[in-house]
Formats: C-alpha cells, structure tokens, sequence
C-alpha cells in the first residue's frame, strides 16, 4: 500500500484550503443522502466542491487524502474523523480497500457528482455481491480521480506459489542431441513459414472487418440472444431447479426486451414457451406448473407496465410494425387483460383504445375470467369498458352477468350492461321488458327503443297488463304515452280491445286524457284495419275528449 | 515433531517443516498483541515456535530464514510451499519487508531462553517498523538487550524495483484471480449463491497490470497447475482473451466483461462427476455426451450467480458458444443459426490454445506452442474465426514470452522479452539458459541475444532448433522470468 505522502510541501493556506475541501466534500456527500441528485441544495453543495478545489489547485497539482478506518488525513494529519457507518465515505472507502484518493487539477464538475453517484450507491446498497466502489470507480475510469485500493477483503484467501506445480519426473525431457531432433519434422515449421506470409499480416479489408467487429459488438444489446439461448437450454433442461432459476431470469430479460420494442422476439419466446409446455405436458408435469407459473408472474401491471409506451405501435403506418406487436399482445396470458385494460385511462386517443379494446377482447375469448374479474375494480370507467367488450362474448356466464349487472349500482354500468345485452341478444330482453318501468330513464328509453324494433306476443302480453293494472311506479304522463306507444309498436289485433276501451270508453271521464291519447297513438302504431276502423271511430266521435285524444295522436305523427 | 501440533487440525499434521516454522513464526507474532506472557496460547504458540527452530538445528547451530525476491530461503535453500499456505506466507513476507530486515539467524539455545525474552524479542520487532531505520535500531537493540540467540541478517531493506513490484503483483493477481474462480465454482457447487464482486474486482487488476506490462501479463498464461487445470485454465484462458481483446482495440470496460467471461466459461464443469473430467484415457461415448453439457451447464450456474440482470446477460453467450465452431459446427448443436459472438470467437480460439498447450490426464506432454497454433491455421475460417486467429497468432508470435525453446548444441532455454521491447513477430528472442542441478531442478544460466551475429561468419550465432511446451520440462516459467 503506497500511503505515503507525496513529496510535497504545502503551505498554510494550502492546508486550510485542503480542509475546506474536505468539508465541502463530507457536506456533499450528507445533501447527497438527504435530498435527490437533482435538488438545489444537492446541486449548490456539490458546486462547492469544485469552487473548493479549484482554489487548492492555484497552488496545487494534485490533492491526496489518505484513508485510514473511518478517518480522512492530510499530511499526516486527521482532519476528519468518523464513524464506522455507511454515511461515513471515509469508512465505504476503506471497507472496500481504498487506502488513499487523490483530486487532479482539471477535475470537472461532472467527474465530482459521478464520484458522488457512486458513493451515494453504495452507502445505501448493502447487497455488494457484484461490484462495490472500487469496481465502481475502475469501470467509470475518472480522468482527474485517482485512488489506491487493496484487495484486503480476500487476503484470507489461499494463494498460490508458482513455483509448487508438480510435474511427473517421466513428463520431464532432457535435451536431446542435435542429430536426433533436427529429423523431425515438426509443425513448428509451418508457423516459419507463415513469418514471410501474408497470414499474420491482416489486409485492409481484415483490418476493417475488424474494426466493424469490435464496434458491433460495443453497440449491440444481446437481450434477445440471451433469450435464445437460454430457451434452448430450457428445452434440455431436465432439472427443476435450473428450469426454475432461468425461468425467473427470462422473465426479467423479457422484460427488457418489451421495454425495448422487440417484439418479433417476445413473441418467439412466447411461442416457444407454449411448445415446451405442451411436448412436456405428459413426460414432466411441473414444467406445465412453471410455466404456468411464469405467465401469471409476466401478466401482472408491474411487469407489463412496459408496453405503455408502444402502444402508439398500434397507429403506426407500418403495417408490419403493427401486425408483430398485436402478435405479440395477442400471445399474452389472458391475465394479461388484468393490467391492460387498467392502461386504457391512461391513452388518450380515442382509436389507439379501440384497438387495444379489440386486442384485449380477442384475448378474452380464450378465458373471461379475468375480464369478469375486473368488474369489481374500483374505476367505474373501466367497468363500463369491460361491459362494453363484453357485449362481444356469446358465452351464457357473461350473458347471465349482464343481466345481473343491469341491477348495478352504477347507472352507467347499468345502461352499458343493458346495451351490451340488447346487441348480443335482443330476444332474452323481453324477458326483462319490466325494466320499462326503471326509475332510469336511459334504461327505459333503451328498452323502448329495443322492444319497438319488432311485434311480440310476450311484450305485448306484459304491456296489456302493466297498462290494464295501472300499477304504475313512474306515473308520468310521458312514460305512460311511451308504454302506449311500445304497445302498438310491438302489439297486435290482440290488443285492440282494450285499446278501443280505452279509447273510446267513459267519454265523461275528463282526467287523465293521456292514456285515451295513449290509446289512439298505440292504435295508430298497430296501422292495421281494425285499428284505423277504431281510429275512425274517435275521429267521429260526439264526445270532444275522445276526438281530441285522436287529434293529438293524429297531430304527433304529422 | 508433527505429534507436537494439534491433532484437531488435520491440515497442520501434513504441512512440511518448512511451512511449520514460517506457520509459528506467524502465530507468534500475532498471538503475543493479545496475550500476555503467562497465557497459555501464548506460552504454547512459543513451545511451537522453539519445536519449529530445533528441528532445523540438527545439522548446524542455528536455523537461518532469509527472504529474498519475495521468497523465503531457509539455510539457503527456496522454501516451497502449497497453495492453502500461501495467506500466511505472503502475511510473513510483508512483515519482513516492513521491518526492512532480509532474514534471522536463530541458534540453537532458543531452547534455555525465557519465554519473557522471545516474547521481548517479537515485541521488538514490531516496535521496529515503526522506527526511522528499523534494522539499524533493531540491530543496536539486539546488541544492547543482549539477545545472543538471535542475529539479523544484515542487507538492504526488500526496496524492490517497480518492474518487481510489478512481477510480485502479477504473481499475487494471478493467484487471486484462481482463488476467487475457485470460489465461486465452489459456492455454486454447494448450492449456496456466489458473487462475482471478487472475480471483477480481480479482472480489473489484471487489466491494469495488462495496461502497465503487457508481456508480463501475457507471460502469466503461461501458469500451469496440476491440481486445478481447471480453474487455472480459466484464469489463463480470461488472460489471452484480454489481452487479444486488447490487441484488437475492445474497450476498457469491455475487457473486464470479456476477462469474466474467460473466467466463467467452464463453470460447467462443477456439474460434471471429476472422474469424467480426469479420466486418463479416452471417454466413452456417453461420458463425452456429458462433457457436452457443460457450456449449456455454464448458463444454468451464471443464472444462479447473485448479480445484476445487466452483468449476467453479458456473461452467457460466450460460455454457451464457447464449444461452437466459426461454422457453426460443435456443441452444444440446436436450431439457432446465428454467427458466433465476438467474445465467443475470441474465447474459442484461446480456450482450444491454452487446453492444448496445458499437459492433461489423458495426455502426459502438452503440445508446443507452434504445434497448437500450427493445428489452428489448418481449422481457419472453419472452426476460428480466421481474422482473429491471424490476430492471436501475431499476438503471440513466434516465440512468446516463456517458450521453452531447444537451442543448436541441445542447450534448453526460455524466451524472455528484450528488455524494454515488444516485438511479437521477433523470431530472434533474448533467451535465459536454462541448466539442471544435481537434484534435476532447472536453474537459471546467463542471457543471450539470438539475434547477434557471427562477425567472423557473418550468420546468426545461436538458432533455436524446436520449441517446447514449459510443462514438458516440469519449468513453470513465470519463477524465471518473474
């Protein structure tokens, strides 16, 4: 360890203002654990470093500080002392073997917070296993930061003397006379003669090729090799443990490969993923559980929070960009579905969210259970989405979970449940006609505008006695006109008895008109004969609210 | 004597005498800070200590231990040693380079010497370093306290020159470059997770003892070890990688992911039953089968290594590839047609050069140097990469560093470096002759220039006639040219 102090004379001043850097540089590395890189007062502290060391190299080359325990000293001098703790750089330093660092004069304010990174890294990571701050340092190579480490950690460590490697007596060979060895002919030849060959000599085009070689290699990202090879060795992997182990490593590699937008290979590896576990569906089964296992781990928002940023892939132009990603997402565990269809709030273009709608209900097709699950989710607007998508599905569960959902707290679940219902199913809605009784007036104008879209007897049974009964829930003359009008639209001769009655029965009843103008707009929908002959009727009638009610009938369709 | 030591330790039982001193010289000196006088550890750490002494007094009064080129020499002759010593060796070293003294002379009457005074006399020695000149104060104290039992060798403080400090750290890197590969290989074969904070912290080393002195550092891919061939060829394997990574112009930071990859690229083999993998003869069919396995086996162990995503993914391609060909022939054979990565290229070349040049179980004499790289130009552009076998083969020359090299006359010697020069291609090297003792041991002789001419003839005066591999002559050639 070379922890003597430089040859060197310094003055008073000099002294002081290597004290101040030291201060300066202890204060620092304080900001630098109590605020963000980026704060102000992180920013100003680390400046005073520079502003500190600059002054010290007016007169100086270089700076050295030795470190010793937890202690920093100048010229033989402690001028800080510490404590063994992480918040102590002069003990991270020394713990990882550093014996002395030394500031050069050209020192840039960019090298100071790099050094500060490090320091800040590693006072707060405790999990050293792949690298500390001497590593740290080397790797980052500061042009005007020196330091001097040891390697004390590992001293302990059985060495080895070179000059202790036994060679059997019989390997050994003594020289061989002249005569004997200039026989043979060995290969050693053949290297002579390559001397005076082009062979060691590399040709301008081999120069260049290797040039592009090391500048390839220095700019490629290998992700997607990795995943390859690994993939392979899943293929032959005959253990659980390594099955395991590189399972867990390809989930974190896929990862970057997404965040990478590599998409053809996420995709391979997905593909590839599936054939493994089908072959070895029957020869080992807990490759399925793993597998299994490691969709659920890649379906889950933290992991696929990644794809956010490509989803802009989908309103791209290039078709082959496009069809690789939607490959991709259609290749996703259907739990997938749980993060992506949250990541919907988040887009904002109305048709980037239709196509991820269209993806996401592609997925579904192979498994709604996590769609249904996502009913339940907190976010109303998500809901309504997945009612919407759901209204796609021609399964029974889903059909039966709309229907319960009509019964949602939510009116906009409600309303959407009840058009997803109406556009997969329109027949079973009749069933439900008595939600023209819905204190939602959404609802009923959905069900009134389904329900009039063709005639049908069982409607036309439940209107007849809903409007028999008069047991109205919503008493309005508006919502009574529209049950009138919905049973002519999808009523019968049947109907036109009571229709008649109501119509023209009673002329001296004065109150409530609105079911004898109900009457006639119903029989004006039936627009048959019998109904116009009823019709005629009131047009005829002595009693002016009967002629009325037909008037204002007339009067709404003209 | 041994009856004398612990039977709990089985280790301290086998060591030689030689390792037994130099054990209780070192226990001496450590235990004494702690203990006082009357306290059994140290009244038995003292026994050891006068034991060791004696037994080396059998011929002469006295035991003489003397260091010299960071070696210890006892009664003049080099003290060997194995590796599991080496920690407390090179701990006795550094204090005896400390104290600036190059050895002791300890007589016999240690044995009617007071504990109190041997004690005293440690204690001395450990006040010394702290001393303007400690073998001067060390010396008059010796005198004035009277300690006729003991001398100093006088010489000059152990100042080594910055090319031995260099030598010394090449030495010391190398072997804890083995010393944590081994331990890590160890780790994982255990079952229990292993880092690679020592093995970077390692390769790091050697790429700036590569930036200080490259044929040094060239020079130690020469180390050849029986007992651990395989983490050995590791460390050799990660050396040549770098070093033709260097050559072809790969970044620093590069180069430490390159000297990993040299280092990992057979972690596999701690999977593989050792019986298979130091079988004498040919394998069988099926154990070559298992020895195929071995890079996909590397993957699987540097998965479990506890380190970032970022430096696992940099050190899988090369160990798989490893065994694959430039033309994509070899093993491990699968659909993936894609060419060979640049480290893996590289590693393959200098993986097949230094198991060829390392003498095996099933091969008693590794093959020269000129007959591997003779046998790889025959393979270019189909199992290397022919640009960078060119490169390799310029990189090491004719006559690397360390060659052992039969001169016209029968005369053995060692290709050393010109001083002060490089020249790869240089087919006429300085070369140290190398002669036999009467116990058979190579000794070094003087230096000659090959490249001087005959002034009567006009030719060359020596010509080397054929190259050998160093482990053929049982020379590891770093104890000469280090």
């Amino acid at each position: 360890m070379d922890t003597n102090v430089p040859a060197h004379s310094f003055s008073e001043i000099d002294i002081k203002a290597a004290k101040d850097v030291l201060a300066c540089f202890l204060n620092a590395a304080r900001s630098y654990r109590l605020y963000p890189p980026n704060h102000i007062i992180t920013k100003k502290t680390v400046s005073r470093v520079k502003t500190s060391l600059d002054q010290f190299f007016k007169n100086n080359n270089e700076l050295r500080f030795i470190v010793k325990a937890n202690d920093f000293i100048f010229q033989g001098n402690t001028i800080q002392k510490g404590k063994p703790n992480n918040d102590n750089p002069a003990f991270l330093f020394f713990s990882d073997g550093i014996r002395w660092i030394e500031f050069h004069k050209g020192i840039s304010l960019g090298e100071i917070v790099g050094i500060f990174d490090i320091i800040n890294w590693y006072s707060r990571e405790n999990n050293t296993s792949e690298g500390d701050i001497v590593t740290a340092l080397w790797e980052k190579d500061f042009p005007n930061f020196r330091y001097k480490a040891e390697d004390v950690l590992w001293e302990e460590a059985p060495l080895v003397d070179f000059s202790l490697s036994p060679v059997d007596e019989e390997d050994t060979i003594e020289a061989e006379p002249p005569s004997e060895f200039e026989k043979k002919v060995t290969l050693f030849e053949n290297i002579q003669k390559y001397k005076n060959n082009p062979l060691t000599d590399l040709t301008h085009e081999e120069k260049e090729t290797l040039q592009l070689m090391v500048v390839e290699h220095e700019m490629t990202n290998n992700d997607d090799d990795v995943l390859d090879i690994l993939s392979i060795i899943l293929e032959n992997s005959k253990n659980t443990d390594d099955f395991a182990s590189i399972l867990n490593f390809q989930k974190k590699l896929l990862k970057n490969i997404i965040s990478d937008g590599k998409f053809d290979h996420a995709a391979d590896f997905l593909r590839n993923l599936h054939d493994i576990q089908f072959s070895y569906r029957r020869k080992k089964p807990w490759v399925a559980d793993l597998i299994d296992h490691f969709r659920s781990e890649i379906s889950r928002p933290s992991y696929l929070d990644v794809i956010y940023p490509h989803w802009k892939l989908l309103d791209t132009t290039n078709s082959g960009e496009k069809d690789i990603f939607v490959q991709f997402i259609n290749l996703l565990p259907s739990e997938s579905i749980l993060s992506l269809m949250p990541m919907l709030n988040r887009i904002k273009s109305p048709r980037i969210q239709h196509r991820i709608m269209k993806i996401v209900l592609k997925i579904a097709k192979h498994d709604i259970e996590p769609l249904l699950q996502l009913l339940n989710h907190p976010d109303i607007t998500l809901v309504q989405r997945v009612v919407h998508l759901m209204r796609y599905l021609k399964d029974e569960k889903s059909e039966e979970i709309l229907r319960k959902l009509i019964s949602h707290f939510s009116q906009r679940i409600r309303i959407e449940a009840l058009k997803s219902l109406v556009s997969r199913k329109p027949e079973e809605l009749v069933k439900m006609c008595l939600l023209i009784e819905d204190e939602n007036p959404h609802i009923r104008k959905i069900m009134f505008n389904h329900l009039a879209k063709k005639r049908n007897k069982t409607v036309e049974k439940i209107l007849l006695k809903y409007l028999t009964n008069e047991n109205f829930k919503i008493d309005s003359q508006q919502h009574i006109l529209a049950c009138y009008k919905l049973l002519g639209k999808c009523g019968s001769n049947k109907s036109i008895p009571f229709l008649r009655r109501k119509l023209l029965d009673q002329p001296f009843r004065l109150n409530r008109s609105y079911f004898r103008q109900g009457a006639a707009t119903a029989l004006w929908e039936l627009n048959n004969d019998k109904a116009t002959g009823v019709l005629n009727k009131a047009y005829r009638s002595f009693f002016p609210v009967i002629r009325k009610a037909h008037h204002r009938a007339f009067q709404h369709y003209e | 004597m041994s009856s004398n030591y612990p039977k709990t330790n089985p280790y301290l039982q086998r060591i030689t005498d030689g390792e037994r001193f130099v054990y209780a010289f070192y226990r001496l000196i450590q235990t004494f800070k702690i203990h006082k006088v009357n306290n059994p550890i140290l009244i038995k750490c003292i026994q050891e200590f006068i034991t060791a002494v004696l037994q080396w007094c059998n011929e002469t009064d006295h035991l003489k231990i003397q260091v010299s080129q960071y070696r210890f020499y006892l009664q003049d002759e080099k003290l060997f040693y194995r590796p599991q010593c080496a920690g407390v060796f090179y701990k006795t070293l550094d204090f005896f380079n400390m104290i600036g003294v190059e050895g002791l002379r300890i007589y016999d009457q240690i044995s009617d010497v007071s504990f109190k005074r041997i004690v005293a006399f440690i204690r001395l020695l450990k006040k010394a370093k702290f001393k303007k000149n400690p073998p001067e104060w060390l010396a008059d104290k010796l005198t004035d306290k009277r300690y006729e039992w003991v001398e100093l060798i006088h010489g000059v403080r152990n100042n080594y020159t910055t090319s031995e400090n260099r030598k010394e750290m090449g030495r010391r890197t190398y072997a804890s470059v083995l010393a944590s590969v081994k331990e890590v290989s160890q780790k994982l074969k255990n079952g229990s997770r292993a880092g690679i904070r020592k093995p970077r912290r390692m390769i790091q080393n050697l790429i700036d003892l590569m930036a200080e002195d490259e044929p040094l550092f060239l020079c130690l891919s020469t180390v050849r070890i029986h007992d651990d061939y395989t983490y050995q060829h590791s460390v050799n394997v990660a050396i040549l990688s770098m070093c033709l990574g260097k050559y072809i112009g790969i970044s620093r930071n590069s180069l430490e992911e390159l000297g990993l990859c040299g280092l990992l690229h057979d972690l596999g083999k701690i999977d593989i039953p050792q019986k298979i993998i130091a079988k004498p003869g040919k394998l069988t069919s099926k154990e070559y089968e298992e020895i195929k396995k071995h890079p996909m086996n590397s993957v699987c162990q540097i998965v479990k290594i506890k380190a970032s995503l970022d430096h696992k993914i940099r050190m899988i391609i090369p160990p798989f590839e490893h065994h694959l060909k430039y033309d994509l022939s070899g093993y491990p054979q699968s659909d993936r047609k894609k060419p060979l990565s640049l480290f893996s290229r590289i590693i393959a070349i200098t993986d097949f050069y230094d198991a060829l040049t390392s003498p095996r179980s099933y091969r008693n004499n590794a093959l020269s140097h000129d007959e591997v790289l003779s046998m790889m130009i025959e393979k270019s552009g189909q199992d290397f990469d022919p640009v960078l076998l060119k490169v390799f083969i310029k990189m090491l020359g004719l006559y690397p560093a360390g060659t052992i090299v039969q001169l016209d006359g029968g005369q053995i010697g060692m290709v050393i470096n010109a001083p002060n020069s490089i020249d790869y291609n240089n087919d006429k090297p300085y070369v140290i002759l190398l002669k036999r003792n009467k116990k058979g041991e190579f000794l070094k002789g003087r230096t000659i220039d090959l490249s001087k001419i005959d002034p009567a003839t006009g030719y060359y005066k020596r010509h080397i006639i054929r190259t050998l591999h160093p482990s053929t002559c049982g020379i590891q050639p770093l104890e000469f040219i280090l």
